[in-house]
């Protein structure tokens, strides 16, 4: 198969797939039981009248099916509903809400990334000795650790420490005077050549990356060791080492790049329990992202606000699982057939 | 059930060393965590019985201090190992029954059964479970019963997974082929010949999940969806607490926060080892056909 026919079939595949998920959602969100009418109105002060009416006017007295499709139907034209509470569109919300997550799950990545990769690879070339075990052990500690609760001891000692970083929040509002032109408080602080709001930019990242960070590093780490240990077991490394290659070149040359391969899928893997993590590290530190509105819509029993995010969620999952499978396939050849 | 295990353990001196090391540590966690909860219920502590010092700081006489209604930390954080080992328990349970049944019906069977669950199954595996976790308890509320099966959805898939994946290699074998030829229906094919062969794997995974499940009860409480309170529950405890960390009370958040870690440590220890020592011992299985 040719690398452009696999990227259109893997293409093609991805609508049924994301055609799945937004229905799996809508099933969980209208078969539970939960009524959002009665979660809008307060079950004891609403008249029958007042229910019936909200009732219409969200478009929940019609049959499910005819609910389903004008919900899918709504989403292929980008309009994800109103947000009960708000009553403004849920797209609008979810924009407002998009960039402080960009930002931290962006910064997070490039913390996890060369940091799991590289000691995960680390512990591997030193399979069996100590500091493979430290590694090891390191690793799956994190990995144990919840990431809300990594977050509150981080703020408890700068707390007790007396450390000048700030603890919640995504900047000082006595600082920014910058033009809002990404919402992406770095790239806006750059762009208007302000290297003080910079510096409270990246003040204010520092905890939350070093959060949900090292809680994607963590796994990496351990995914990385395996795939590394597993590839230097392989006949063809005893090949080349017999064939006179020095221990280097044969860990860099041929194990490597053969272990990155599993590596890098994994990796695009994550964004899911990078996604998840993100939702408990806003929580922790007041960062005003997707992941805390998700939270204050479960709040206010929100359902459409909530239903649009999770859909988003998933949106941005099945996108990262279609950028990793074409990757794949450039790297890896044999993958197309 | 009691052959498996006396058969399991019966190969303990061939299991590799580094993993029956982990499983023990483990294990010893795991029956810490336990007999602390065991030791509250006989001594009798009594996680609602407040005193007039809240926030007060660890002591001899309340060892984990006192939160803000001066309910003694120490027996919250021990009571609270009953309810979230319970709900992460029932979370493993309602999943594995669903997810390894439907697994094993639609490897065993096929076709068009197959085809739909594995795409129901493979969308909810592309959403994070405790994203589903949150959209369900929104929907019907907390509960022991409720947080359990908000928090088991999202693990169905891997069960499914895992089952579907081994009737699948060994639906064709002999020993199968031989128990249909004497006549054995489905049910009895699926349930006493075929499913057992999956058990190992099935065990090593419910006991990694006993671990994310705790994480998820408690990821839940804090974030408010979890149990209702006065309830001591871990999450919920140290959600609660961090309102006080810019005064200086530490307490209240860390100590719940290490209970988590510690008995998600444990089973995540026993649930690795496992699975290490079964892929080892599949593999040498393997290599003697």
């Amino acid at each position: 198969m040719r690398l452009r026919t696999f990227i259109l079939l893997r293409l093609l595949l991805t609508i049924p797939m994301v055609l799945l998920l937004v229905t799996v959602v809508f099933v969980i969100m209208h078969i539970l039981p939960g009524d959002p009418v009665l979660a809008v109105l307060g079950s004891k002060a609403a008249s029958q009248q007042q229910i019936d009416l909200l009732r219409h006017q969200l478009g929940l007295d019609k049959p499910l099916y005819v609910q389903y499709l004008e919900y899918i139907f709504g989403l292929l034209r980008g309009d994800f509903g109103n947000s009960l509470v708000r009553q403004d569109p849920v797209t609008t919300e979810m924009a407002i809400h998009l960039p402080a997550t960009v930002e931290l799950t962006f910064w997070s990545m490039l913390l996890a990334i060369p940091l799991g990769i590289y000691s995960g690879v680390f512990a591997a070339k030193n399979v069996g000795g100590k500091i493979d075990a430290s590694i090891r052990i390191g690793s799956l500690v994190r990995w144990c650790i919840p990431v809300f609760w990594f977050g509150l001891v981080l703020q408890i000692i700068v707390v007790q420490y007396g450390l000048p970083l700030p603890i919640a929040g995504q900047a000082n509002p006595r600082i920014v005077g910058v033009p809002e032109v990404t919402g992406l408080y770095v790239v806006d602080a750059i762009w208007a050549h302000d290297p003080q709001a910079l510096a409270d930019a990246f003040l204010h990242l520092i905890l939350p990356v070093l959060t949900l960070g090292t809680t994607m590093a963590a796994s990496l780490t351990q995914i990385a060791r395996t795939n590394v240990v597993d590839v230097l077991g392989e006949e063809y490394i005893k090949v080349a080492s017999l064939k006179g290659c020095t221990d280097e070149r044969v860990f860099r040359k041929h194990a490597l790049p053969n272990a990155m391969i599993p590596i890098l899928t994994y990796t695009g893997l994550q964004v899911a329990v990078l996604l998840q993590g993100a939702i408990l590290t806003e929580t922790v530190f007041s960062w005003p992202g997707l992941g805390r509105l998700l939270v204050d819509a479960v709040g206010y029993r929100d359902f459409n606000l909530i239903q649009g995010c999770v859909v988003l969620f998933a949106l941005v999952v099945s996108l990262a699982n279609l950028i990793v499978d074409i990757s794949y396939a450039i790297v890896d050849p044999r993958v197309r057939f | 059930m009691s052959r498996l295990l006396v058969r399991v353990l019966s190969k303990f001196g061939v299991w590799p060393k580094s993993s029956r090391s982990m499983v023990i540590a483990g294990a010893v966690i795991v029956i810490t965590v336990l007999g602390l909860d065991i030791y509250a219920h006989i001594v009798g502590l009594d996680p609602l019985a407040t005193t007039y010092q809240g926030l007060s700081p660890p002591s001899l006489a309340h060892v984990m201090g006192t939160d803000q209604l001066g309910r003694d930390l120490f027996s919250r954080a021990s009571f609270g190992t009953t309810f979230s080992l319970l709900v992460a328990f029932i979370s493993v349970i309602i999943s594995v029954s669903v997810g390894s049944v439907i697994g094993a019906l639609s490897g065993f069977f096929g076709g068009k059964i197959d085809r739909v669950s594995s795409l129901a199954f493979d969308a909810l595996y592309a959403l994070p479970p405790l994203i589903i976790a949150i959209l369900i308890a929104a929907m019907i509320g907390a509960g022991i019963v409720n947080t359990g099966l908000a928090i088991a959805i999202g693990y169905m898939p891997q069960y499914f997974r895992i089952v579907r994946g081994i009737m699948l290699s060994i639906k064709e074998r002999p020993f199968i082929e031989s128990t249909r030829a004497i006549g054995a229906g489905p049910a009895n094919l699926i349930f006493r010949h075929m499913i057992p062969y999956a058990i190992p794997s099935i065990i090593a995974l419910m006991t990694l999940n006993m671990g994310s499940g705790i994480v998820d009860v408690s990821g839940l409480g804090f974030l408010g969806l979890g149990l209702p309170p006065p309830t001591p529950e871990w999450g919920t405890d140290l959600g609660r607490g961090r309102d006080f960390i810019t005064s200086g009370a530490w307490w209240p958040s860390t100590f719940p926060g290490l209970m988590i870690v510690i008995s998600v440590l444990g089973f995540t220890l026993v649930g690795q080892g496992l699975d290490e020592i079964f892929r080892a011992t599949s593999t040498r299985q393997k290599e003697k056909f």
